[in-house]
């Protein structure tokens, strides 16, 4: 279970999974899902880099397991929380490639790869 | 299939290639993205849709064990396993692929299996997976393996998904519902917020939220789409959510799930030198130009804009040389080159769609004291986007095709398909490659810029840079613009630019007192062909000395040669000049303007003929005899003069025969109009169809046809019946009540439509019967101005003859509020309405009457022994006495409620319009009224008593023969007459002793008792029954109560046509002989 966010001010979408929190979250207890290798509580500075302001929708992810949205939006293996429907953007290529060391897909959130993949 | 291998090597590739090799497999990977998506969008009702979830979920997992696969079917039943032999073939190929890859699904392998097992274990399944996240404290290795179950495991959907229709992301029946609800705009992420909040609370409450997910868009605004499997989970989770419309939940259809939750990829793709406009910041709204693009997925771009100065800098540099330095070392990356500036700036925030105009580039290019030379040319490069539309004439001028040209078919986004120049080959090109193509000599008009609108000849074209130079018709200068920036026009201008007030072939009023007919249209400026002396002059007017549009009147007709009847658009010829030919634009009294047929000369092909000069081509041959027969009657009047008497004597005479339009009638003198009635929204306020709203048709002198509102049907109805509802929603009669004398008092007639819901009462209403109330207005005036009583007397037949209407007008308007029935129960009204008008009862039927009789009763008990003396006083108010309070109570509550009815709202302001209307009817009296007038006219019941007792106190006398009385004790000393022993009987007064006592013979015994008045009260008496006044400026009169309104009686009194309204007390049941009525 992701943090919810206390208000709809400073928001900012994880460029990663689209997770949706105030920015105070995410440098406080890092993103859920990412936070393995992302790691914002250790280099507050990502913050900046790897989430963004502007992405569009809200989704309130309940039930990852049942909820056909979250498939759609390939966030079902994801906490529960408040995910983004579309972030602008895309992470940095240095923790793009962290990621792929780890083998870790990246799927970028701005619609770029609309269905179906992934 | 191969297909399918293709991608998984690739995949592999990528994932196993993992250091710097993403972003060349991107392109690849968008490539089967579309391509699934195609299949997606081709096929979305494929087989696969029809499978189960549990299914899906196979899918989804990848079955990587057969053997697995075997035993769940067993499980399951038939339905499935049929399911699963038809797409076998892919399956097995996918599994094999998918058996490589789906090695490390390890433990929850287990727990999905529980869940693909069936629905029940969904919930255990939930319930391990929660476990599984809140294993947080798991050391980094086993954070490590998560991550790869997490993400491994979606490797395996990758493949899948690339070989066929990925079928979890199909929405299908199987899959949770999707409902949407309203919420209040706006509010739609605090409502998903609230959601998640709300399940975080409920999560390990005794009722968790059941709902799935809760979603909104930005773009959706004012909707929340809820995932859940019931219905009644998404109710029972809306109950504590704020800013939601209860009311409204609708399921999503299947097909369109998908849409709330697809996002598009901003596709902006940015050239360096094209333009743009900055959307917020110092620099909002300035055209900018791109002056680098960095590499791909960059969210910024190098502008280069004009510098602004800012005002505070240059303060702080003054000011303080310290800080000056300081914002120098602090402000961002800022690079000038030749005087403009170059920042990084968002691509969010530019605003690329736009087409600037020549103007604004050349300001930007000369904002800056960049070289002469250096500039333009070599900035100008890569201009704007064109916007082309079908018909226009582009070229090619890029590429090795350049030079072709064509007009446009189709335009889709970017692409332009037109068919090649003298050739039906259709050739199809990037928009950004095209220009819309002139020749010299075009004649054109600038469509955009500071130039808009002026037309001029092509004198230069540059193809490379897509500038025209124009020499422009009005100022003789030389313009240059962009091709996309003008419009190929006729030689004679047909555009209409901006600003200009009158269009080409626009009849006008000059400043000369002449009309002319427009032919050409510059800015400002006109050429036009006017009608001098007969004949048609060419000369320029400017826009401030044309007077106005003369009214087209596409109807009017004229009389040609042959006596051939000419209508404007009629084809025509000059029999004087056979080549001079056309279409009648317009005809001007004998006189018609006509467009010679495809001529255009220096007066745009607009001449000037005398209407008997003219033949119509279509009937020459028919009319030649005629010609001959009677030449003067062509040529001495034009039939239009002829017309309009006719018309109007006609119309009058209809007019007058209702009651008398004539008051208005000049209106319809001028113009020769239909009646201006049709088309107007009325309301049916009799007959059966009353109370209907509907548009008039078609109207003849006395009977309109009228489509109402309500179901398209058209029912005739008479004019009398019927309403106008102006803008306002006031109503007023159609036909109202002018007469003889609104026609001498034309001058106070004239304020009275505008007075109409104002001030009318005092005014307008006042003197002329024409307005609303014009029955009663007759006797109102006669209260007020005794002495023109005389011309009342003249007036009554008229106004009778509206009265029929006219009351019921009134009545629907005062029935609608009870204010209206408070008032006109005073005392001064019933005084002062001698007649009634039988329509009136109409009035009464109503409920709002029955309420308010009811409520009035009392105050007819207590007002009831006022004598005639009672109303002496509001008969002499008009006169100076006339300011006794008496008076001026009663005054204004007789005439309010007429007005202050249509519109309640207006009943506290009422007064306020109304107080300069006493000024001008009898200054002498009014004026000194009004101060009193506001106080009155809010009349409670209260106040009404309080000026009945008045009147009462002084009129005491109500006595006279052959009216019916009941005996009653006397209210105030509480005695009874006779001891009681006579009380509630009924008895016919026969004859009088004195003012005060009189004999009454009892009905039931016949006996002949000595009452005092005291101990009487008149018996009221009913509809349809013989009355005698007993008070008021009639009493003594009989007459027959046609109708009772409220505390006021419909009488037509005995020898007169006309109905008089009057007060209930100022009546009683009449059991004489005489007969009261024929």
């Amino acid at each position: 279970m992701a943090s919810v966010p206390h208000n709809t001010r400073q928001l900012r979408a994880c460029l990663v999974c689209s997770l949706v929190k105030n920015t105070e979250q995410f440098r406080k207890e890092g993103c859920e899902n990412c936070e393995p290798f992302l790691q914002f509580k250790r280099h507050p500075e990502r913050v900046q880099e790897c989430t963004s302001t502007n992405f569009d929708g809200l989704i309130a992810l309940m039930k990852p397991d049942d909820s056909w949205v979250a498939r759609y939006k390939k966030i079902e293996n994801y906490a529960c929380g408040i995910y983004a429907v579309g972030v602008q953007g895309r992470i940095p290529e240095l923790v793009e490639d962290e990621m792929a060391q780890r083998n870790i897909p990246y799927i970028p959130r701005d619609g770029s790869q609309n269905l179906p993949q992934n | 299939m191969s297909h399918s291998e293709d991608n998984l090597s690739e995949d592999e590739d990528r994932y196993d290639d993992a250091d710097g090799g993403w972003h060349d497999d991107e392109g690849g990977d968008d490539h089967l993205d579309h391509k699934g998506e195609d299949e997606y969008e081709e096929d979305p009702t494929g087989e696969e849709e029809e499978e189960d979830e549990e299914d899906d979920d196979e899918e989804e997992l990848g079955s990587n064990k057969k053997k697995r696969k075997m035993r769940k079917d067993d499980l399951k039943n038939k339905f499935f396993l049929l399911e699963a032999d038809v797409d076998d073939d892919e399956e097995e190929d996918e599994e094999e692929e998918e058996a490589m890859l789906s090695q490390q699904f390890i433990e929850r392998d287990d727990i999905d299996d529980f869940r693909t097992s069936s629905r029940e274990s969904r919930r255990v399944a939930m319930e391990l997976d929660r476990k599984a996240l809140e294993a947080e404290n798991l050391d980094a290795e086993e954070l490590a393996q998560q991550m790869n179950v997490r993400y491994g495991r979606r490797r395996g959907h990758h493949i899948q998904s690339d070989s066929s229709i990925p079928v979890q992301y199909i929405p299908d029946v199987h899959q949770p519902n999707m409902f949407v609800i309203r919420c209040k705009p706006g509010k739609e992420k605090d409502v998903v917020i609230q959601f998640m909040k709300q399940f975080k609370e409920s999560e390990y409450s005794q009722h968790p939220l059941e709902i799935l997910s809760v979603t909104c868009r930005d773009a959706l605004k004012g909707y929340v789409y809820i995932e859940a499997w019931k219905l009644a989970h998404v109710q029972k989770a809306m109950t504590n959510i704020n800013n939601l419309f209860l009311s409204q939940i609708k399921l999503v259809p299947l097909g369109e799930r998908t849409h709330v939750l697809t996002i598009k990829r901003k596709d902006i793709k940015l050239k360096e030198g094209s333009w743009a406009k900055v959307k917020k910041g110092k620099y909002a709204g300035d055209l900018v130009q791109i002056a680098v693009v960095y590499e791909e997925g960059s969210t910024e771009v190098r502008i280069k804009c004009v510098p602004r100065i800012d005002e505070k800098d240059a303060k702080t540099m003054s000011v303080n040389p310290a800080k000056r330095k300081k914002s120098i070392s602090t402000s961002t990356v800022k690079v000038y080159d030749r005087g403009y500036m170059e920042k990084d700036i968002k691509i969010t925030n530019l605003n690329i769609d736009i087409s600037p105009t020549m103007d604004e580039i050349t300001q930007f290019l000369s904002a800056t004291d960049a070289d002469e030379n250096n500039r333009s040319e070599s900035s100008l490069g890569l201009p704007t986007k064109v916007r082309f539309s079908p018909g226009d004439e582009v070229e090619v001028i890029m590429g090795t095709e350049r030079g072709i040209y064509g007009i446009v078919d189709i335009v889709d986004k970017d692409r332009v398909t037109f068919t090649r120049h003298k050739s039906t080959q259709q050739v199809t090109f990037l928009a950004d490659s095209l220009a819309k193509r002139f020749n010299i000599g075009d004649h054109v008009q600038v469509l955009n810029g500071s130039h808009q609108g002026e037309a001029g000849m092509v004198v230069n074209i540059d193809k490379s840079k897509s500038t025209i130079t124009l020499l422009s018709d009005t100022s003789m200068s030389e313009i240059k613009v962009f091709s996309k920036d003008l419009k190929k026009i006729s030689e004679s201008t047909n555009g209409r630019p901006s600003g200009a007030e009158y269009e080409l072939h626009d009849l006008v009023q000059l400043i000369s007192n002449t009309v002319g007919v427009i032919v050409n249209v510059d800015t400002n400026s006109y050429r036009v062909v006017e009608l001098k002396d007969g004949v048609g002059v060419l000369s320029t007017y400017k826009q401030e000395e044309i007077i106005g549009k003369e009214d087209p009147r596409p109807s009017t007709t004229s009389l040609g040669k042959n006596q051939v009847v000419l209508k404007v658009g009629d084809t025509v010829q000059d029999s004087r000049n056979e080549n001079r030919e056309g279409k009648i634009l317009y005809i001007y009294r004998k006189y018609a303007f006509v467009l010679s047929r495809g001529g255009f000369g220096e007066d745009g092909g607009v001449f000037v003929v005398e209407c008997n000069s003219l033949m119509n081509n279509n009937s020459r041959t028919a009319g030649m005899a005629l010609d001959k027969l009677n030449p003067e009657v062509l040529s001495a009047v034009p039939a239009q003069y002829q017309n309009p008497p006719q018309y109007r004597s006609n119309y009058n005479y209809g007019g007058r025969g209702r009651g008398g339009r004539g008051g208005r009638g000049g209106g319809y003198n001028r113009h020769r109009k239909p009646d201006p009635l049709i088309g107007q929204t009325v309301t049916i306020i009799k007959g059966p169809y009353k109370g209907f709203i509907g548009i008039v048709k078609e109207t003849t002198v006395l009977m309109a046809r009228v489509e109402l509102h309500t179901n398209c049907q058209i029912v005739n109805v008479e004019k009398t019946k019927l309403h106008t509802i102006d803008s306002n929603g006031n109503s007023r009669p159609v036909v109202s009540a002018p007469d003889v004398s609104s026609g001498r008092n034309s001058r106070e007639y004239s304020p009275a439509p505008s007075n109409y819901s104002g001030s009318s009462w005092q005014s307008s209403s006042a003197r002329t019967p024409s307005s609303w109330n014009g029955s009663r207005t007759p006797t109102w005036h006669n209260a007020m101005t005794p002495n023109t009583n005389t011309t009342e007397g003249s007036r009554t037949p008229s106004s009778f003859a509206e009265g029929s209407r006219t009351p019921a007008v009134h009545f629907s308007e005062g029935s609608r509020t009870p204010a209206w029935d408070l008032d006109s129960k005073t005392p001064a009204y019933n005084g002062l309405d001698g007649s009634r008008t039988p329509a009136w009862d109409i009035g009464s039927k109503t409920p709002a009457y029955a309420i308010d009789s009811g409520t009035r009763t009392p105050t007819w008990d207590n007002g009831f022994p006022s004598t005639p003396a009672a109303e002496t006083p509001s008969f002499t108010a008009p006169t100076p006495a006339a300011e006794t309070p008496g008076f001026t109570a009663q005054t204004p509550a007789a005439d309010t409620p007429a007005f202050s009815a249509p519109t309640p709202a207006n009943t506290g302001s009422l007064m306020i319009p109304s107080t300069p209307g006493p000024g001008p009817t009898t200054p002498a009296n009014f004026l000194p009224q009004t101060p009193f007038v506001p106080a009155s006219t809010i009349p409670t019941g209260g106040d009404f008593r309080q000026i009945k007792h008045d009147a009462v106190s002084s009129s005491k006398e109500w006595l006279t023969t052959d009216i019916q009385v009941r005996i009653v004790p006397d209210s105030r000393t509480s005695s009874s007459h006779a001891n009681g022993q006579h009380d509630n009987r009924v008895g016919v007064i026969i004859r009088l002793e004195s003012p005060t006592t009189c004999f009454v013979e009892l009905d039931d015994t016949k006996e002949h008792c000595f009452v005092e008045q005291r101990y009487l009260k008149p018996v009221l008496p009913q509809k349809k029954e013989r009355i005698k006044m007993i008070g008021g400026e009639h009493k003594g009169q009989l007459g027959m109560l046609v109708g009772v309104d409220g505390a006021d009686g419909v009488v037509k009194v005995k020898g007169g046509k006309d109905f008089k309204i009057v007060n209930m007390t100022m009546m009683a049941k009449y059991m004489g002989e005489e007969v009261t009525e024929e």
